[in-house]
């Protein structure tokens, strides 16, 4: 990034080519939607770009790039809750099933010993991912997904480790709650 | 953690945190300092609820895993790059700008700067010529220098009139009509 700051264009490509998949997975958890999280990814590689000479190397820069792909997130969360463009997750409800998706559920809770098909799973995850507050949603996809310490969440969503602590654990409790059943 | 007295139902009240349950996924998550951990091994093995608790949240987290995953698609990393130099050279185009900007504001700051020096020092030549005109008109009315030119022809006569010795004299030329004393010059 120190090379990024300096203007070399070539250091950039090996920034973009490195960083690239986790950024684009780390969207897609949020957005589930392939062409949404890569123009969140691309935006958010635009804005490193912008600010390469503001970067001070303090920090991990995937530290620093997670924190900036976060805050594209929330923006474009509240900018798509008002313009309705982009779903970024359906939190307008406690009980906001989509009706396939709660039909599911409700058949697998009927029928416990039922063996889910891997496809009926991921979505029984993903509807229950989905049920997680945005700050939840977001530690659990830093922590899971980007081995992140507590610490580093804290560090990307502007939290201290104790409240990043009860963010997970809220997380995952809330979690198994949901999919206990389908243990 | 502290108790054995654990409840796996603390978890199901919607929004509240169980400092037992935070302990254990922080303990799950490799989060917790040695002591803390050492602690919590003791109570998993003591504890069946809370062990069956922990089997749980790691089941669950596990799950996770099941999830989608996407990665980058083949034109991610060139589109990027191209959307990147297009930026880049707007904003080249900008610096453009405003470097010709900055230096049409010089210009006109330097032009400014040359006509104010310019007006003041018209105003300080204006200045200094009109306390000089005041200054001789002073000296002309000056009661002094009055009298000094009331008395020139005087002065001008100053060479036949120092031969006069005193007052007396002129006292008795008056009265008398007594004759100037004759010098050589005179012959």
């Amino acid at each position: 990034m120190l090379k990024v700051s300096a203007g070399d264009s070539a250091a950039f490509e090996q920034l973009v080519l490195r960083y690239q998949d986790r950024l684009v997975g780390f969207f897609f958890h949020l957005v589930h939607e392939r062409s949404a999280c890569e123009d969140l990814a691309q935006e958010t590689f635009l804005r490193v770009y912008k600010s390469r000479e503001r970067y001070e190397p303090t920090a991990r820069f995937s530290t620093w790039l997670f924190r900036i792909a976060h805050n594209l997130a929330s923006n474009q969360k509240r900018g798509a809750a008002r313009r309705r463009e982009i779903p970024l997750g359906s939190h307008s409800g406690e009980h906001d099933f989509r009706p396939q998706e709660q039909n599911l559920a409700d058949k697998s809770a009927l029928m416990p010993t039922r063996q889910l098909d891997s496809r009926e799973i991921r979505d029984v995850v993903r509807n229950a991912v989905e049920e997680l507050t945005e700050g939840q949603r977001t530690a659990v996809i830093l922590h899971k997904f980007e081995e992140m310490s507590y610490e580093e969440i804290g560090e990307i969503m502007g939290l201290g480790t104790v409240a990043v602590k009860s963010l997970l654990s809220r997380a995952r409790g809330k979690l198994k709650e949901s999919l206990e059943k389908f243990l | 953690m502290a108790d054995q007295n654990y409840n796996p139902e603390h978890d199901r009240i919607e929004g509240t945190e169980d400092p037992q349950t935070a302990e254990l996924v922080a303990y799950l998550d490799g989060e917790l300092p040695e002591q803390d951990a050492d602690r919590v091994e003791q109570l998993l093995l003591t504890n069946p609820l809370l062990r069956r608790n922990a089997e749980s949240l790691d089941r669950t987290w596990q799950l996770l895993n099941s999830l989608e995953e996407a990665t980058a698609s083949g034109e991610f990393t060139q589109k990027t790059l191209a959307s990147i130099s297009t930026v880049s050279a707007e904003s080249d185009a900008d610096q453009a700008m405003d470097r010709r900007w900055s230096l049409k504001k010089r210009l006109l700051w330097s032009v400014m700067a040359r006509g104010l020096i310019w007006c003041l020092a018209g105003f300080i030549a204006c200045s200094a010529g009109l306390l000089l005109s005041r200054k001789a008109r002073r000296e002309r009315t000056d009661p002094t220098a009055a009298q000094i030119l009331k008395d020139l022809e005087l002065y001008h006569q100053y060479p036949k009139l120092w031969r006069i010795p005193d007052v007396e004299f002129l006292k008795e030329v008056s009265e008398n009509a007594k004759p100037l004393p004759v010098t050589e010059e005179d012959r």
